[in-house]
């Protein structure tokens, strides 16, 4: 119940900063360049775009939020919150990544136009953002200002990115594999049917990341607002 | 100008904190290293593999190297602004003498001397296209004004610095102009005319051309003065 709380007020919170307006507005500008793509190339470029945009707004996004609760004191309020850490970090992924499943989703419906298997792009383009939202969030509580997150976030981001396009563009290796990346490019490339069957290894990977990613932000999230207000009970 | 510089200097110990510096400095040489021996590198691979070549984009590449030091710049001081306003460090400026003009000439007119001197020694170290010297020029300085004006919008539609990440967003459509040069046949690219890099596109395609030019700079310095305008009733 505290989660599905934490969950609307960050929807909340979302809207009202534009960020559904913007990806609306962003999709629709991807939508006109796809219908500009010629065909036989179409399906890749959507597989790239929703990998490299939508998917991966919430890294963007979340040193932001995290900065601006941060400066608005509301860190402070941790000691006396009943939210556990891990519906908090779950909260804030969970809610960027509808915008992210939403924003493909219109992408492929409205800029492909033909059938796909939309469930199974929903589901990973919603289960890889929860996992790049994750790894935002933990960059973000090194963070000191906005352009210190963006300059901590390179690495990691292009730790995720160059993996899985340089499997997209052919070049395969099992060191790529391990990328949780990969694993989503693969994933909404099926979708697209524009690559192989994902392999249960390719589920198995989004899954230990977000496990890994749940498991370090449920300790060094608490930890950093601690440093910033109250120690919890 | 002392006090405009001083306040400069506190805005670079901030970003120097941060570690921008580092990357503002080389980025755009290594980016320009990269796409003046990448790019026809992987053209070459494409010619012999899909009898395919990426030649006639060397000038849309040579347009997006010029204006991505510029937008670079821009959001760097944006973001530091945004952040002295979510602060309340930016309404203390506003009782001391380096109040409105002053705090903007510091925080975005001061980088940006560095963004064109940058944009323009890049552009003639790395350029894949036959590009003349006043083309070189007329293009930085148009990429230099538009860098200006994607800052004065972030600093003035965003009430905080989640909303000017949301606005950043929106810097990357400042290249549209750009391709729309290449993509789009006359008379429809001039729909894009009224973004400033539609102007950079057009004076590397081109060639310098006095009009184009002057539209370039028209477009950006009523983009300018619109976001200032709003700026200044804000603070």
């Amino acid at each position: 119940m505290r989660f599905f709380s934490a969950l609307k007020g960050d929807i909340r919170y979302h809207i009202k900063y534009g960020f559904y307006f913007l990806y609306m507005f962003i999709s629709a500008l991807y939508i006109i360049g796809l219908f500009m793509c010629p065909y036989e190339y179409k399906g890749f470029a959507a597989s790239i775009i929703i990998l490299t945009d939508p998917a991966m707004l919430g890294s963007f996004f979340i040193g932001g939020i995290w900065l601006l609760e941060r400066q608005e004191g509301l860190h402070r309020f941790w000691g006396i919150s009943p939210l556990k850490p891990l519906e908090y970090v779950l909260s804030k992924a969970v809610s960027l990544a509808f915008i992210s499943a939403l924003s493909a989703v219109l992408i492929v419906a409205i800029g492909l136009q033909e059938t796909h298997n939309y469930l199974l792009l929903t589901a990973s383009v919603f289960m890889g953002s929860v996992v790049f939202n994750i790894i935002g969030l933990i960059i973000a509580s090194y963070a000191r200002s906005v352009n210190h997150y963006m300059l901590i976030a390179i690495p990691p981001v292009t730790l995720l990115t160059v993996p899985s396009l340089l499997t997209a563009f052919g070049s395969i290796h099992p060191l790529l594999e391990i990328s949780p990346g990969t694993a989503l490019w693969r994933m909404i490339g099926y979708s697209l049917g524009i690559a192989d069957t994902p392999v249960l290894w390719v589920w198995g990977v989004q899954v230990l990341f977000a496990a890994l990613g749940l498991y370090y932000a449920n300790c060094r999230i608490p930890a950093a607002m601690q440093t910033e207000g109250n120690q919890k009970a | 100008m002392g006090r405009t510089m001083k306040l400069f200097q506190i805005g670079l110990r901030q970003i120097a904190k941060d570690g921008m510096l580092f990357v503002l400095i080389p980025a755009p040489f290594i980016v320009g290293l990269a796409f003046r021996f990448g790019i026809p590198l992987t053209n070459r691979l494409a010619e012999d593999m899909f009898s395919f070549s990426f030649s006639p984009w060397y000038g849309l590449v040579d347009g997006f190297l010029v204006m991505l030091t510029p937008l670079f710049a821009a959001m760097i001081a944006a973001f530091l602004m945004l952040e002295e306003r979510d602060e309340d460090i930016g309404a203390f400026y506003q009782i001391t003498p380096v109040e409105g003009y002053a705090y903007l000439t510091a925080r975005i007119g001061v980088p940006m001397l560095w963004a064109f001197v940058s944009s323009l020694a890049v552009l003639s170290l790395f350029r894949l296209s036959e590009l003349s010297w006043s083309t070189i020029l007329s293009s930085s300085v148009i990429s230099t004004l538009t860098g200006i004006s994607m800052s004065m919008m972030v600093v003035s539609f965003a009430a905080n610095r989640v909303e000017g990440l949301a606005l950043s967003k929106l810097m990357g459509i400042s290249f549209l102009g750009l391709f729309i040069v290449w993509f789009a046949p006359a008379p429809y690219s001039f729909f894009a005319s009224f973004l400033p890099s539609f102007w950079v596109g057009k004076v590397i395609m081109d060639g310098t051309h006095i009009i184009a030019f002057a539209l370039g700079l028209l477009s950006c310095a009523i983009w300018i003065a619109f976001f200032t305008r709003k700026f200044m009733r804000r603070i």
